[in-house]
């Protein structure tokens, strides 16, 4: 019969021996994941995680399929998850990629990360929110704005096109994030691709004459307008949306590019290569693609501009004037070299 | 003594977690990063952006170690408040930084005036932009500071400070002594503040100022490179590396001593400065988001809605915070296991605290890679228990620096004592050191949980898909600019810190009132695993108990005294482990102090007065005996270190033969008594290590009888007192281990009574024992515990015609007990 303080000291032994393995049983098989029968999806979506969670939540509702989210940081936005992307090629663990702009999507596509996917016809939306290889689909427009202090910008004041913030009037009162990033990488890359690397390089150093300020997001940039630090900021409708529900004194104008017009930045949804769960993956780009999803974003504070021309009626005051007519290609194609003019003229 | 397998096991786990989780990622993120070119976005941006960043780290840390330097002389001198004004400097830092700034900055909003004022002011408004996320961290830092400085103003020298206060002037005082001799701590404050502000995020990325921490935390997402990520992070290893090798050096077990109180510790203006602060870092920012939040049903709302994602986030960062613990625990374990594993610990020791201070995108890219060079299935890189790591080698330092100050020299005694009692390591912990210290422990992991709870630098890379995280959704709401949930979501917070300082107040008050009956403990355990026999005897004849002393640096204060002589004039001799012998009326008034010339490898434990009057004292930790004369003046010193004759491990006592010889008893594994002659010759040894009949295990005192001739030698560890004679030669033992009378546990010293009888003082039994010339016992006086009468872990006796004089070691004082 063994003592009791032998007994006590195997108890101990067996505790730390077996502690480790409880843990990581646990760890594995507790991630919040569907019972083993329900089938599931894993999405990475770099939309706002607000505007994401109630449209995943009604796919959820409507097919009985587990979402398995992993949403980005503002920090970071949508390049942290592009990063994931890459770097879990080999093993996938995502089955869909909702992205909250397209040039990311279009280079993965190009990389070979994004797998062609048959989804239902769609012949009322224009042809540029389609790839021609079928990897992806837009929906839910943002365009890029022109935010401004609604006191100390005002009447003729108020820029309204690109070349409007390079007089110095604006200097040291323009904010625009980091062009690294999220949607102002693609909008600097738009510049190459609409006005050719060598205007685009004079625009990049008017603006660094002008002493742009670079903060950590587009969000901040609003902020630091509304708060008297900057009177505009190069952003997103949906952050000057958000600073308008909070009853900040912003207003915008569509940043028209030498009255071309105004890049127009769609969500995208496109099928992982390889990953684990194609099936269910092809039903929630199908809903995300649906007139549905896309009213529940048009309805939502980030009030995306619906690519449905049907759906888009119903929501007039989001209708864009002029969109900048250039292929999402082209400015996929000017990215690298956008981000690395930018990083070398505006640091 | 040998270890259990418990311990062992303990040990190892920490050390597998050690070399699995942090060693092994950080190795092999460098060497994969050793030779690489760094990527253009490096040079461009990071390094222009180092300088700026450490101007800006250093002016904040250095406004941090102002502000916090009279908070620390309260916390570092005052004796009612020292728990409030700890739980006073915690709080502030509780609070996230992105919190701390997101509710100032509700101040600033454009929908309030201030806002509103400012945002006519486009000069001010940028001023007060740019300078806010400074003021900010100004504000969360200081406390930290002044905890660092706190514990460098607790151990100055108080007798110091008050010959300064008769040289001149409070500012030449401050500048010329207070300042030289807080120099270390002040360096080690600034620097600990300024590491961590160089690696900061959050506070500088919702402010939009770009700083080195700012861009490291999305250089792995730009680079996509860990390379770069690790070419980038070596300055602030080198940093981080140097600032724990100096914290290590300080967080040495009890190296936090009580506060000593000087005289101008409790001026108003500074309790007033105290409380300005304190509300400008806790009380406007919470009341900020309190006055903010519009509606309660939105907490409802938040509940619904978030509930689980807060389960979700407390799973990793509570798993993380008890893996921490248990790598602290590992690491303790581990200094008991010899030389080796106090090495292997001290090196844990260091890298863990690195970890703390690197920025958790370098802590994240560090795992990241380990996990594609082990080819980890998704199953495990995609589980939380990814985060958990991550959380644990951000906090482990925490977890490691709060293990060791709550270690006691104490400690070490109980486990010794229980272990002679026949407990394991488990039952040692169980009956010993859990009822002791649990509150601190348990405190310390939920403050990790907390923080666990709201880190994002390392969370938001490592976050696997389909896990809620609280934090990232924080910071997200800040981003979207939805106030009113971020208000929710940090008030929400804020209500369960509340909830944690509520479990750590009832921890403390009953870890107090556990203190005041830790004798009951060894009691306790005494009767759980050692058998459970009576061993209190009726009280013999004392008649009336008297103590004086208690905590503190200054005079007629202890810390933890060990020895004790009287000399002819009933003066009675007390060293304790400041180093000072003070020297007593045998009232208890304080006469005067002799201060031991050297006390950083140790302190004595053995004080005597020799036949010529002088005092003989073995300074045990310096291997040698030194000789004072009247005045306090070193006259000569006998021995030094060595196992040869004439020479000394850590010698313990000093006796006296009627004819001047001298008797010095040591261990260390030496363990003999050497006898010198009066000028300090050595003559001859005898005894040798071991548990059997001629040996000797840990001799820790001695008394001469000289009407008898014999030599008492307390063989504590051996539970027995040796009879010798003056020549060396062995007649027999007194006592054998055990509770019940007759038998000592641990006697640590003796004192010789007129009828030549003993009283043998017993440290493991906290009580003395009457032994009559025969040998036999005639009973014991004394129990564990706080209140006049009783002991706890008493040292040394010392007895004149009337009265006994105890070191009552473990209550920091010493009693009087009086004979009929």
């Amino acid at each position: 019969m063994k003592s009791p303080a032998r007994f006590s000291r195997m108890n101990i032994r067996l505790l730390i021996a077996i502690l480790p393995a409880v843990l990581i049983f646990a760890g594995v098989g507790c991630n919040r994941s569907a019972a083993p029968d329900q089938p599931r999806v894993v999405v990475y979506c770099s939309a706002d995680q607000n505007i994401a969670e109630p449209i995943l939540a009604a796919f959820e509702a409507e097919t009985g399929i587990k979402v398995v989210a992993r949403f980005d940081d503002e920090a970071t936005k949508t390049l942290g998850l592009v990063q994931r992307l890459r770097a879990q090629a080999k093993q996938p663990v995502a089955d869909v990629f909702w992205s909250s702009e397209v040039f990311y999507t279009i280079r993965l596509g190009r990389e070979g990360l994004l797998a062609t996917c048959d989804l239902p016809k769609q012949p009322d939306v224009p042809q540029q929110y389609f790839d021609k290889q079928g990897r992806w689909r837009a929906f839910g427009l943002r365009a890029r704005v022109i935010a401004y202090h609604t006191d100390r910008v005002t009447g003729k004041n108020i820029p309204r096109k690109l070349e409007d913030l390079l007089t110095p009037q604006w200097r040291g009162r323009i904010v625009m994030a980091q062009p690294q990033f999220g949607t102002t990488a693609g909008d600097v890359a738009s510049w190459f691709a609409h006005y050719g690397p060598q205007r685009a390089k004079e625009i990049l150093r008017a603006l660094k004459a002008n002493k742009v300020r670079l903060v950590g997001g587009n969000s901040t940039a609003v902020r630091m307008v509304a708060t008297g630090r900057a009177d505009v900021a190069l952003t997103d409708t949906d952050d000057v949306y958000a600073a308008q529900r909070n009853g900040w004194p912003i207003a915008m104008t569509y940043l028209d590019q030498n009255g071309k017009g105004t890049l127009t930045i769609p969500n995208t949804v496109s099928l992982v290569a390889g990953g684990p769960n194609p099936a269910t993956a092809r039903k929630l780009m199908a809903f995300l693609l649906s007139e549905k999803a896309e009213r529940l974003l048009a309805e939502s504070d980030s009030h995306n501009t619906p690519v449905q021309p049907g759906l888009a009626k119903q929501f007039p005051a989001y209708t864009i004037d002029r969109q900048l007519d250039i292929s999402y290609e082209a400015i996929a194609d000017a990215l690298p070299a956008a981000i690395t003019a930018a990083g070398e003229i505006l640091r | 003594m040998s270890r259990s397998g418990a311990t062992r096991c303990l040990a190892g786990t920490a050390v597998l977690l050690w070399a699995g989780v942090i060693l092994g990622p950080f190795v092999y993120l460098f060497a994969t990063a050793w030779g690489a070119t760094p990527p253009a976005e490096l040079t461009d941006t990071i390094l222009p952006l180092a300088i700026r960043s450490m101007a800006l780290a250093a002016a904040i840390a250095g406004a941090a170690v102002v502000l916090g330097f009279i908070p620390a002389m309260l916390l570092g001198s005052s004796r009612r408040f020292s728990a409030w004004l700890l739980a006073a400097m915690i709080a502030p830092m509780l609070l996230p930084r992105y919190v701390m700034y997101y509710a100032w900055s509700l101040l600033l909003s454009p929908t309030a005036g201030l806002g509103q004022w400012l945002a006519t002011r486009p000069a001010w408004a940028e001023f007060v932009g740019t300078t806010s996320s400074s003021i900010v961290l100004i504000l969360w830092y200081w406390p930290l500071a002044a905890l660092l400085l706190a514990a460098g103003w607790r151990n100055l020298d108080a007798d110091m400070l008050r010959a300064a206060r008769l040289d001149g002037s409070a500012r030449r005082r401050f500048f010329g002594v207070t300042l030289p001799l807080l120099r270390r701590s002040i360096a080690l404050a600034w620097g600990v503040c300024f590491v961590l502000v160089f690696s900061e995020f959050g506070a500088f990325h919702l402010a939009g100022l770009r700083t080195v921490g700012t861009e490291m935390a999305v250089l792995y997402e730009q680079t996509g490179s860990t390379a770069a990520v690790a070419i980038a992070g070596w300055p602030m290893m080198l940093a981080a590396l140097a600032i724990s090798l100096l914290i290590w050096r300080r967080i040495k077990p009890g190296s936090i001593q009580p506060p000593m109180e000087p005289p101008s510790a409790g001026r108003p203006w500074r309790w007033i400065y105290l409380l300005g602060l304190w509300g400008l870092s806790v009380a406007v920012p919470v009341g900020l988001l309190v006055a903010g939040a519009e509606s309660i049903s939105r907490f409802a709302h938040f509940l619904t809605l978030h509930g689980d994602e807060l389960g979700w986030s407390l799973l990793p960062a509570a798993t993380a915070a008890a893996a921490a613990m248990l790598l602290a625990a590992g690491m303790t374990a581990l200094e008991r296991l010899g030389r080796a594993g106090r090495i292997i610990s001290g090196v844990m020791c260091v890298t863990v605290l690195a970890a703390m201070f690197l920025p958790g995108s370098l802590v994240a890219a560090a795992i990241l890679e380990m996990l594609v060079a082990m080819r980890a299935p998704w199953t495990i890189s995609e589980s939380w228990l990814i985060v958990s790591a991550g959380l644990m080698v951000r906090m482990g330092g925490v977890a490691v620096i709060v293990l060791r100050l709550i270690r006691s020299g104490a400690d070490e005694h109980l486990d010794e004592m229980a272990h002679s009692d026949g407990a394991t390591s488990a039952q040692t912990w169980r009956y010993v050191h859990l009822p002791r210290n649990w509150a601190l422990p348990a405190g310390a992991m939920g403050l990790l949980t907390m923080f666990g709870l709201t880190e994002i630098s390392a969370t938001s890379v490592l976050l696997p898909a389909g896990l809620p995280n609280f934090a990232q959704r924080l910071l997200n709401q800040m981003h979207y600019a939805r106030d009113q949930e971020v208000i929710v979501s940090c008030l929400v917070l804020i209500g369960a810190y509340l909830l944690l300082a509520c479990g750590l107040g009832v921890g403390l008050w009953a870890i107090r009132r556990q203190a005041t009956s830790m004798g009951l403990i060894v009691l306790c355990l005494a009767m759980t695993v050692g058998g459970c026999g009576d061993s209190r005897e009726k009280p013999t004849d004392i008649r009336e108990i008297k103590t004086f002393g208690r905590t503190g640096r200054g005079r007629g204060e202890f810390i933890y005294p060990r020895a004790i002589t009287r000399d002819a004039q009933g003066l009675l001799y007390v060293v304790d482990k400041t180093g000072r012998i003070q020297i007593f009326n045998p009232d208890g008034s304080w006469v005067r102090q002799i201060q031991m010339p050297a006390i950083e490898q140790g302190k004595p434990t053995g004080l005597t007065i020799g036949p010529g009057g002088n005092l003989y004292v073995a300074d045990t930790h310096y291997h040698r005996v030194v000789e004072f004369d009247k005045a306090g003046k070193i006259v000569r010193t006998i021995g030094c270190f060595g196992r040869g004759d004439g020479q000394f491990i850590f010698p313990t006592d000093i006796a006296f033969a009627p004819d001047g010889r001298i008797f010095v008893s040591e261990y260390g594994g030496n363990d003999r008594i050497s006898i010198f002659t009066s000028d300090g010759r050595f003559l001859s040894s005898f005894a040798s290590p071991g548990e059997g009949r001629g040996k000797l295990s840990r001799p820790s005192a001695m008394s001469v009888d000289a009407k008898k001739g014999v030599l008492y030698v307390v063989d504590s560890c051996n539970h027995r007192i040796a009879r010798y004679d003056l020549a060396g030669k062995l007649l027999g033992y007194w006592g054998s281990v055990g509770t019940e009378a007759g038998r000592l546990r641990y006697p640590y010293d003796i004192a010789l009574l007129p009828d030549g009888g003993l009283v043998v003082c017993e440290y493991g039994n906290n009580r003395l024992q009457w032994f009559g010339p025969d040998g036999k016992s005639r009973g014991t006086c004394g129990q564990a515990g706080r209140r006049p009468g009783q002991l706890a872990y008493p040292w040394g006796v010392v007895a004149d015609g009337k009265c006994l004089y105890i070191i009552d070691s473990g209550n920091n004082r010493i009693q009087i007990w009086k004979r009929r």
